[in-house]
Parts: C-alpha cells; structure tokens; sequence
C-alpha cells in the first residue's frame, strides 16, 4: 500500500510537470503581452526595458526554469497587468469557483441519483424515460446558452434574481443551477447509476438478498446501492475536477462571478502568463488530488481494494 | 446406496398444482414451467433433473415467488405451504416466508454473496429479520450457523469480506444464510455444480447431517444421476417445461419408463453415475417459446410415431407413485 501511495504522488508530481510545460508555451504562443500593455506610443527602448523587468527577454528555458523553481516556493509571481501577486488573486478568487463548484455538484446530485437511481428500479417505465430523455438533453445544451437565457428570463424579463457578480444566496441561484444542468455531472451521473444499478440488480447476490425475505427497500437502497455506486464514484471525482475548470470558465463569465475561471478569461484575453499559468496549474493540481481522493473512498467502499 | 426412511406424512409440508410460470418475451410467450405438480413430504429429499434449460431454476424461483422481472410472471396453479396458497399472499406475507420458511441456495459461490458486506452481516441479515435477535445473541446465533456448515474459527469468520474465502467456504456461507433461521424447506438449485469433486462431497456430507439433524425437507435440484442416487427419496425428471416422470430414486434406476429418462441413464457411465453435464443425448432440447406439437420430446424420441407428433401424451401411472407422461412407455 506504501509502495502505490509512493507511485500515485509520483504520477501526481510528473502530471502535474507535464502540465506546466504546455500550459507555459501554449500561453507564449498567444502573443507578447506588451504588445497590449504599453501604451501605443511607446518607444523600442521603454519596451525593451519593461521586457526586462518581467523577464520576457531571458530564453524560454530559463524561464520556464525559473517559474518552476519559484512555484515550487509556493511564489507564483506578479500579474503583468495589474502587479499584484498571483497567489493573492488565487487565495481571493478560489474560494467563489469552489463554493460554486459545490452547490452545482450538490444540485446535480440531488437530482441525479434519484434519478439514476429509480430509472432503473422501474426500467421501461415513463420515469425510465424521462429521466434518459434529461440527461441527453442536459449534456447537449451548451452552457453559456443556458445562462443566458436564464440571465434574460429571471434577471432581465422578471427582474426577480441579480444579473451578476456574487453576494447573496439570490447570486448562487442562476450559476449554480447553469453548472448543474448543463454537462457531463448530471447526465453522465444518470446513466451511469442507470447502468450499474440496472447490473447489480440482475446479479444473483440481489437474488440471494430477496430470497432473504428482505424489502424491496433494503434490497435496492442497501445491497445494490452500495455496489452501484463504485464506478460512479469515480466519474464524480473526476468532473468535479471539470466542472470546476471547464464549465466554470464559461458560467463565472457569463454570470460575471468573481472566481478563477473568470480569472483565467481575463488573464488570457491580456495574455498575462503568470496568472493563466497558476490558474491552469491550480485547476490540474484539483483534478490530481480529486483522483486521489477517489481512489480513497473506493477503499472505502470496495473491500476487495481494501485488502490489496 | 443407503436406506432412507422417510415419514410420509398425511398432507405433505409443500404441495405445488399445476404450475405455470412464462416469460412475456419479444420472441414469444416463454413457458419455462408449463404445468408442473409434485409435493415434498417432512423430512423429503426430492431431486429434480433434466437438461439445461428445461426450466429447474425458474420453478424453484417460483416457489418463492421470485421469478425474474419484469417479464417473468406465475400465471397459474397453487404452491400450497402447510395447506397455505402462497400465490394469493400479499408480497410482505410472502416475505415472511422466504429465508424463514423456505430458503435457497444459488448455484454460484463466486456470484452469491455481496462482495461489499461482511459475511457476518449477510448471516445476521435474515436472523435479525425474522427472529428479531439483536446485539450479541444475534451474532451468536450467526456464528453458529457457521458452525452447523463446519466453518472453522467461525466467530473471526464473521467478519471476513466474501472475497477473502475459497469457492466452496462462500457456498458453504450461502448454505449457513440459508439455513440461520431454520427453515422447513430448503431449495438447493445446483449447489454443488460449481464445486470441484471433493469439495462437493463435502458439501453433500454436510447437507446430509442437517437434513438428519433437522429433519429438513430438500428439493435438490441436479444434472448429476449420482448425487440424486446418494441423496434422494424421490426424483423428478423435468423435460422443457413439464415433469415427464416422477418415482422414487430405487424405482427410477431401476425401471425407468419415460423414453427421455431411459435416454438420460443411458447417457451416464456404467458403475459411477457421476458425469459433469447430461449432455451426451442425441438432439437439441426445444426452443421454449416455439415447442412441437403432440409430445415436445418427439423430434428426439427414438420410439416416437404419428400420435405422438398429434397429440400431447397423457400422464400414466406405471406403479403406485410412479408416473410418466408417454404414450408409449418403455417397460421394465
Ligand atoms: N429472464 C428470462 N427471460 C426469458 N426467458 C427466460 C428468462 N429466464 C429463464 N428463461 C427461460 O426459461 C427457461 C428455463 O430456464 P431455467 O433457468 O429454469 O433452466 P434450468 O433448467 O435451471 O437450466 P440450467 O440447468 O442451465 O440451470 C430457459 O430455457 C430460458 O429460455
Ligand atoms: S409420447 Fe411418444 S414421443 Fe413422447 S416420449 Fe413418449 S414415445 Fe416418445
Ligand atoms: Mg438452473
């Protein structure tokens, strides 16, 4: 068990590099960020001067060395537009993208294993339906087209929730029930509970349980649940992970809401590399740890991991 | 082969008439149990045989009204328990009776137990259910339903996950679930297929000391002509769908009068009745949902002639409990 954990910090740690080097040239291929930084009259010597205040003339590699070697001091740098430390910007974004993250997957789930969960209990039947006919719909209605026709319906037409920015729990609403319906979370949740439900309920240890004389109820919430759930966990762990990075880029946008993903729209509209880089480092360090967090509460759930 | 007594008793403890149980299919109506009747004395062993697929499993799932949904359904007959319908009980009163009453075991070791749960946990389940033990005399009581399967160490086994036991400690946990509450009848469907020889003699050994212990009635259900010469009083031989001859073990062996009874013992070897799989008779079994007219044995029957193609053949009783459905019986 050392031995795995040792090899899953490892992986972790060489993704995680991995990352950073991609993310560091993707970000140089936008473009220069002086080039929309200095004011249009600026002459070659001012421009040569701020490109070496920011580091811009060294080599790639030695840049790239040196972001690595401060970010492993936890020093992410300065923002090129605006000079303030990265790390700060994070600490005071990351709190919002997480916090709306959480009720999306909340909402989602909410809806989604009951869902998943009778559609296969009651296989064929109208809820059966209805509850594949949502979650296709679901995943293929595009998130920004959502949120605004909610913007223009509650926000714009009805006046009855804000149109953007976060405050109260009125601002959660609309971003958060965007996040829930639209993506993988939520559909991908039904049909995979569907699937390993509608499995496990044909396997002969449910057979052995009924012949028990136990209730439909214990049966189902009880001995198939448990088992249903262990792939599903890992889809869950995982499109946290997404839907903190890629959906929330979209809905923090649309529904301007202060979190990272609108940090990152704005860092790269200016190309400012430190900031998309942290960004992008800090979203892929999430999807690391949510893997790992799911490879722990499948021990949790399957003793056959358990005991390996 | 040893004697065995049995007390035929004046009503026998489960009484099946005339039981049909189909499947609702997109090919067809399936008629997995197609009119079967045969009772279980106190105390009985009662085998029942035949090919794959002739419908054993779906009338033991029957019995307890566990017929896989939802296509599957019990459109007709009686299941009498002590003189009690269990077809017109409600399903919580057929509750009380499953695990209690009558229980199973599957044929799967490997399939049947839920890998998530202690083995503790799935003993105790149909003990706290339906004798309402709690707390350390429910976990007694699970422990020595281990014990009565002869599981070493029980009270440590308790707490083992399915997947740390062999194939045939798991079915002998299935056996300790089904036994833990003591029930009158015990369906055992295949329980020994899955097992290698000498485990299965094993098996067989333990089911035997708790039938005498407990005077338990057992429907054994079996492809196997020398498990059903050690272990029972009284066979069945169930061809798709229909019992096509019913006799005592003795008189089965030796005076089989149905064709397809004669063409199963044929296809055992000599002296040890042990084979894997009765498949070495000449043909295919029927299509369930498209049988033959007259006789559904006829295109595989060697005796088979025009009437038999016509019409369906009547049940005949050949000598005191001993019947078969043929027009024309091989005698003895
Ligand atoms: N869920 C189902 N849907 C449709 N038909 C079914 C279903 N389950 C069983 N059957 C049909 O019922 C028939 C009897 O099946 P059953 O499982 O009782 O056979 P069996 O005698 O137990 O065979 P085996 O020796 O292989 O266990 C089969 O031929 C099959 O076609
Ligand atoms: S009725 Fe005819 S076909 Fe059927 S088993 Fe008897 S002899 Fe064979
Ligand atoms: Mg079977």
């Amino acid at each position: 068990m050392q031995r795995y954990i040792l090899f899953r910090l490892v992986q972790a740690g060489a993704t995680l590099l991995a990352v950073s080097l991609v993310v560091f040239i993707l970000a140089r291929l936008t473009g220069n960020p002086l080039d929309l930084l200095m004011p249009i009259d600026s002459t070659p010597e001012q421009y040569a001067q701020e490109s070496q205040r920011l580091g811009l003339d060294k080599p790639l590699y030695v840049q790239f060395g040196r972001f690595l070697v401060n970010s492993v001091q936890a020093d992410l740098g300065k923002s090129i537009r605006t000079g303030r430390p990265v790390l700060e910007l994070l600490r005071q974004r990351f709190p919002n993208t997480m916090k709306l993250g959480l009720s999306a997957m909340a909402l989602a789930l909410a809806i989604a294993f009951p869902l998943g969960i009778l559609a296969a209990v009651r296989r064929g039947s109208f809820l059966d339906g209805a509850a594949r006919t949502t979650a296709v719909f679901g995943q293929s209605l595009p998130s920004f087209w959502v949120g605004i026709l909610l913007l223009s319906v509650f926000a714009g037409t009805l006046h009855l929730l804000p149109a953007g920015g976060a405050g109260g729990l009125k601002h959660y609403l609309l971003p958060t029930v965007t996040l829930a319906l639209t993506g993988f979370m939520l559909s991908g949740v039904v049909r995979l509970l569907r699937s390993s439900m509608l499995d496990v309920l044909d396997s002969e240890y449910v057979k052995l349980a009924r012949a028990k004389g136990l209730s439909e109820n214990v049966v189902v919430w009880k001995h198939a649940l448990k088992n249903a759930l262990i792939p599903v966990v890992t889809f869950v762990g995982f499109y946290f992970a997404l839907l903190l990075g890629g959906a929330s880029v979209v809905v923090e946008t649309v529904f301007a809401w202060p979190g990272v993903g609108r940090l990152a729209y704005e860092a790269v509209m200016w190309r400012d590399y430190p900031v998309v880089q942290a960004v992008v480092l800090l979203l892929a360090t999430l999807l690391v740890a949510a893997n790992l967090v799911v490879d722990i509460l499948y021990a949790y759930l399957d003793p056959r991991v358990r005991y390996r | 082969m040893t004697t065995k007594p049995v007390a035929q008793g004046a009503t026998p403890l489960l009484q099946v008439d005339d039981l049909r149980t189909y499947f609702f299919t997109r090919w067809g109506v399936v008629k997995s149990v197609d009119g079967v009747s045969f009772s279980v004395g106190r105390g009985e062993i009662f085998g029942l045989v035949g090919e794959s697929g002739c419908g054993k499993s779906i009338t033991c799932l029957s019995l307890m009204r566990l017929v896989p949904q939802p296509a599957g359904k019990i459109v007709g007959g009686r299941i009498l328990f002590e003189g009690r319908d269990l077809l017109k009980l409600g399903e919580s009163e057929m509750r009380r009776y499953r695990g209690r009453h009558i229980s199973i075991i599957l044929q799967d070791p490997m399939t049947s137990l839920n890998p998530v749960f202690t083995v503790g946990d799935q003993i105790a389940e149909p003990v706290r259910l339906h004798q309402r033990a709690r707390g350390r005399d429910l976990w007694d009581r699970a422990a020595s339903a281990l014990r009565l399967l002869r599981i070493p160490d029980p009270e440590t086994r308790l707490g083992d996950y399915p997947h740390q036991m062999s194939g045939g400690m798991r079915q002998r946990v299935v056996g300790a679930i089904a036994l833990a509450c003591e029930p009158h009848v015990l369906i055992a469907d295949e329980a020994t297929t899955a097992l290698d020889a000498t485990i299965q003699a094993q098996y067989l050994a333990l089911l035997q000391e708790v039938h005498e212990k407990k005077g338990l009635s057992i429907i054994f259900v079996t492809h196997d002509f020398g498990i059903v010469a050690k272990m029972c009083h009284r066979v069945a031989v169930m061809y798709a769908g229909k019992i096509v001859e019913m006799a005592s073990v003795r008189e089965l062996f030796d005076h089989p009068a149905h064709p397809y009874t004669v063409a199963l013992l044929d296809a055992v070897p000599p002296l040890d009745y042990r084979v894997e799989r009765l498949a070495s008779i000449e043909g295919q079994p029927p299509q369930l949902y498209k049988l033959p007219s007259g006789c559904s044995f006829s295109p595989r029957c060697p005796r088979s002639d025009s009437l038999c193609v016509r019409e369906s053949p009547p049940q005949v009783t050949v000598d005191g409990g001993h019947w078969a459905t043929c027009w024309r019986l091989v005698d003895a």
